[in-house]
Formats: structure tokens, C-alpha cells, sequence
């Protein structure tokens, strides 16, 4: 679905831009992990919309949360209330919360906590048990959202430089605190982050779900250039848009994943 | 009606097609494009057997433009005819299978089991797809190489052929001349321009296959040079594709000698493209007092 998105609110988060739309179609229809690919910039020479997972949806609200990382997302950032965004959406399969039955670790990297976000609300609806673990490089690059989550769930933060929760990277923090007591694992961060949780939960043999991070076109499956490797015979791809950005972590070929 | 037209024998209702590779199965862009824009869709590129594919990262964007390293990923003929066929046939418009291949025997195979799917309105013969190591665009290099694939495909297929041309060759008319001696019912150009970006910080090209072709608005440029070139040289229709995005861009391309456009990367960022683009040449042409879109092909003042 395309439609014309009022912005409700633009609030920063330290380094972090959480903005708010008003899109009820897709505030509706929107499941954890779906994304919403946004036209950045109507008269830009910049040719690509930009995926953004949902951070939440509810009522005739639906939000993002992203980072300043180029000229697209600059664009975003500089977007007030009352703006008009070119939005299609929901996108993608999210979560397959068929799968959860509780006691769920959420582990995010960094903006990777967006789907995970949406996540967790939904889990909570549900009943069910979750724990978040969230690793930053600081405190202060997300402002006071990680103490808003807090009072969500149980959670955990992990900043590289110390300056809150544990010390060093969120799969530190997991080792240390162990995998045991989970029945499943979603997680959403850095590629080589996933890689290294996909490593940790085999051995621990807890099931793991993925929401990978492609550069995209069309976001709808058509131009076949978000390409995932996965463990087919012969060896092929999925696509990041239209078969995830979930994925479980064993049906991905992580040896070829770029 | 002052949109219809025809292409190598392809009826039209619109001179405005979906580009190769762009709208993938049929079903994607179902609710996003209004068929009443289009005069028809180009396939993906198919190949005799499937194809994998090229390793990631396929995508990167450049200022006014992308780049792709797909490299024909596709399910292969059977699965084309029996899955994607059926679904790009349901917007009720034209179906021009885009044909690829990695050698003479491998083209002519595919083409002579498309030649006998009825309801395909033709082929777009692609020797020029720039992301594959071996076929595509070799063939497309040279103009001899070309002429005798073009009649190996003509001599096992009745279908429309049109031929996607490579804008990487020195005499394009030259290629253009012989493809067309050789049994093409018409061209197709440009395919995208093999391009490349760096990872400044990792050294690292951008794309997994290193290379890539580029395409979007900073090619029309480009595009529109080749087309005005090869309209000057041959006398077959033309479908001109590259960076098309708007009706002014397509009104650029019937002026120096298109019959018909293809719009590509311009449904990425919106996919009302095509409309768009209709709606514009339909009020262009009652400004200009003209009555039909084929008053403008080649009319380009020099």
C-alpha cells in the first residue's frame, strides 16, 4: 500500500531521530519486523526510497527510528510536524511470532532496535515473557529511550565505552549472562554481530530469528537486489524485502553472506 | 487513442512498457502500478536453466542513479512459462519475454521454447547484460557475434524480436545495421552501462561482483545519444530505455527517433511512473496541437 504519510512528531534521541506518521492502513496491518520504504527527498537525485523498519504501530500511528547515515536519512531528519512523506508499506514478513511461546531473549545492535521494539509490544500483549539486551557504542547516542524501554521489559544494556550497563559488546554481555533460560532468540543489529549470535545460539541449540540489513530498490521483490544467501541445494538467494527482512538464522548461508 | 501505437508488430496501447528486470514476477507491484499507464511489460531476464545469481551487496546508489550487479537471477524457462508467465499475463497487457543466455546453443534452445508460448506478444533478445562473466553482453560486443546469434534466434522463432543493445560497442550504428540484416523486427537501447563504486574506508568495491551497470536519470543522457545514433542508421523501431522518469524524458526519446519507452529504475522510487508519463504526453501533445504520439518520432531539429 502507497500513501501520503503525515508526520505527527520528530523527536531526537540523542544521535537517534524517532519519527512519528500518520498512516493508519499501515498502523493497522503492520506486523514486528515489516518495514515501510520511504521516499526520501521528492525532487532529489537520490533514485532509491529507504526501508525503515517499524518501531511501533498503533492507532493511526506508525514510527521509525533511525540514524543520520547519508543524505537520505539527513533529508528524514529535516522532515516537521505536518510534512507530507511518500510511503509504501507494510513491506516485507516479520517475526514469525507462531514461533514464540515465551521467555524470548531480543538482542538489538545499535538502531536494531526498532523491530525489535515493535516486537516486544506485541509480545507483551500476548503475555508473554521477554528480555532485551541492547548494545550501543554509548549512552548517549539514544538519549532516554533505552530507560523508556526499561519499564517495557526486563533489560540489559551493553555501551562500548562503559558509560552505562555492562562494558563491551552486547554478545559479551549475553555470554556473561548466558542463553539458558530462553526458549528463543530475535535479534536485529550489524551483520557480524548476528553472525556471532547465530554461532552462540547453535551451540546453546535455542532457535534464533534474524531481521537482516540490505541496501534495497524496490522493496517489493521485483528487482531481485536485496539478495540473502540461504542454505538451499543449489546454494541461492532470497530476498531481503519480500521473503524477510526476518529469516530464521539457520536457513541463512552465513559463510557467504556479503 | 493519440497514445497507441505499435513496435515491431506488438500492438500498444501505450508507447510506455515496464523495463527488463524492474517488474519482477507480475504480482509485486500489484495495487502500486495502474495498468492504465502501461502499454505492456518486459519480462526479467530468462535463461535456460536457473540462475542463482550474482554473491551481495547487488545495489548501490550513485547520485542520480544506481547500481546492479543481479546477474540474471531467474528460475529458468519452465518455471517462467508455468509460474511467472501466467501472473505477468494477468495485467491484460503485452508480455515480451526478455531472453538471455551464456551461449549460442543456450539462446536459441530458450528462444524456440518461447516461440511457442502463444501468448507472448515477443522477445527481447538481451546481449547486453553487463553483470554476467560469460554471455550477455560478449555477444552484444561485436557486431558479427551478434548478427549470427540474431539469426540463429530468428531462424526457431515466428515471435516479434526485438534486440537489446549494449551502449558499450564502438559503432553502434554499424551493430544496429547488421543486427538488423541479420532478421531483428526491432531495437532495444540502451541496457545499462557497466559502472563501479568504492568503499573508501574498506577499499572495498561496493558491489559483491565488483562491477555493476548503472542506471537511472544519469544515464538518459547517454541513452538518448545512442537512440538518436542508431535511428539514424536503421530503419527498425525503436524501444528506448534509460533513465526514463518522467514524460518529459520520454518526449526526449520519440524526438530523436523512439517509438516506444521502457521505465526501469525510475518504479523503485515511484511506481505511478508510468502514468505519470502518459497523463504528461497526453497534455503535451494537445499543447503542441498534435493529434498522436508517432508525429513526434524523429522529428528531433538538427
Amino acid at each position: 500500500m502507497r500513501l501520503r504519510a503525515a508526520v505527527t512528531a520528530v523527536e531526537r534521541h540523542g544521535e537517534a531521530v524517532l519519527l512519528r506518521m500518520k498512516a493508519p492502513e499501515i498502523a493497522s496491518t503492520a506486523n514486528p519486523g515489516q518495514f515501510v520504504h520511504v521516499l526520501c527527498g521528492e525532487d532529489s537525485p537520490r533514485v532509491l526510497r529507504r526501508p525503515y523498519s517499524v518501531f511501533q504501530a498503533e492507532g493511526e500511528e506508525c514510527s521509525i527510528l533511525f540514524k543520520v547515515a547519508g543524505a537520505g536519512s539527513r533529508w528524514l531528519a529535516g522532515r516537521r510536524v505536518g510534512d507530507d512523506l511518500d510511503v509504501i508499506g507494510p513491506l516485507g514478513r516479520g517475526f514469525r511470532q507462531e514461533l514464540l511461546s515465551g521467555d524470548v531473549a531480543l538482542v538489538a545492535g545499535g538502531t536494531g532496535i526498532a523491530p525489535l521494539h515493535f516486537l516486544a509490544l506485541a509480545l507483551r500483549e500476548e503475555g508473554l515473557e521477554c528480555s532485551l539486551f541492547w548494545g550501543m557504542e554509548k549512552s548517549s547516542d539514544f538519549g532516554s529511550l533505552p530507560k523508556r524501554l526499561g519499564e517495557l521489559q526486563q533489560g540489559r544494556l551493553a555501551t562500548m565505552d562503559g558509560s552505562r550497563g555492562e562494558k563491551g559488546t552486547v554478545l559479551g554481555l549475553l555470554e556473561a549472562e548466558g542463553l539458558g533460560g530462553f526458549k528463543a532468540v530475535c535479534a536485529c543489529g550489524p551483520q557480524a554481530m548476528l553472525g556471532q549470535l547465530h554461532r552462540l545460539c547453535e551451540k546453546e541449540g535455542i532457535p534464533l530469528q534474524v531481521s537482516v540489513e540490505e541496501r534495497m530498490a524496490c522493496g517489493v521483490g521485483a528487482c531481485q537486489g536485496c539478495a540473502v544467501p540461504v542454505l538451499d541445494d543449489p546454494p541461492g538467494y532470497r530476498m531481503a524485502c519480500r521473503d524477510g527482512p526476518v529469516f530464521p538464522a539457520s536457513e541463512l548461508d552465513w559463510g557467504r553472506m556479503g | 487513442m493519440m497514445l497507441a501505437t505499435e513496435l515491431a508488430g506488438i500492438r500498444l496501447a501505450s508507447p510506455v512498457l515496464a523495463a527488463s528486470g524492474t517488474f519482477g514476477r507480475g504480482t509485486e507491484y500489484a495495487g502500486l502500478v495502474d495498468p492504465a499507464g502501461l502499454g505492456g511489460i518486459i519480462s526479467k531476464a530468462i535463461t535456460l536453466r536457473p540462475c542463482a545469481g550474482n554473491p551481495p551487496p547487488r545495489l548501490w546508489e550513485t547520485p542520480s542513479g544506481m547500481l546492479n550487479s543481479v546477474g540474471l537471477q531467474n528460475g529458468g524457462i519452465e518455471i517462467f512459462l508455468r509460474d511467472d508467465l501466467p501472473e505477468l499475463l494477468s495485467w491484460g497487457l503485452p508480455v515480451i519475454a526478455n531472453l538471455a543466455g551464456f551461449s549460442m546453443e543456450e539462446y536459441v534452445e530458450t528462444a524456440r521454447i518461447l516461440g511457442e508460448a502463444q501468448s507472448l506478444s515477443g522477445i527481447e533478445l538481451n546481449i547486453s547484460c553487463p553483470n554476467v562473466k560469460r554471455g550477455g553482453i560478449q555477444f552484444g560486443a561485436d557486431p558479427g557475434t551478434a548478427a549470427r546469434l540474431v539469426a540463429e534466434v530468428r531462424e526457431v522463432t515466428a515471435l516479434p524480436l526485438l534486440v537489446k543493445l549494449s551502449p558499450r560497442v564502438s559503432d553502434l550504428g554499424k551493430m544496429a545495421k547488421e543486427v538488423a540484416a541479420a532478421g531483428a523486427d526491432g531495437l532495444s537501447l540502451v541496457n545499462t552501462f557497466p559502472a563501479m563504486a568504492v568503499d573508501i574506508e574498506t577499499w572495498k568495491p561496493r558491489l559483491g561482483a565488483v562491477t555493476g551497470g548503472l542506471s537511472g536519470p544519469a544515464l538518459h543522457p547517454l541513452a538518448v545519444r545512442a537512440v538518436w545514433e542508431v535511428a539514424g542508421s536503421v530503419d527498425l523501431p525503436i524501444l528506448a530505455c534509460g533513465g526514463v522518469a518522467s514524460w518529459e524524458d520520454a518526449v526526449e526519446m520519440f524526438l530523436v527517433g523512439a517509438r516506444a519507452v521502457a521505465v526501469g529504475t525510475a518504479l523503485f522510487r515511484d511506481p505511478q511512473t508510468p502514468l505519470a508519463i502518459v497523463e504528461g504526453l497526453e497534455a503535451y501533445l494537445h499543447r503542441k496541437g498534435l493529434g498522436h504520439i508517432g508525429q513526434l518520432v524523429g522529428r528531433v531539429s538538427i
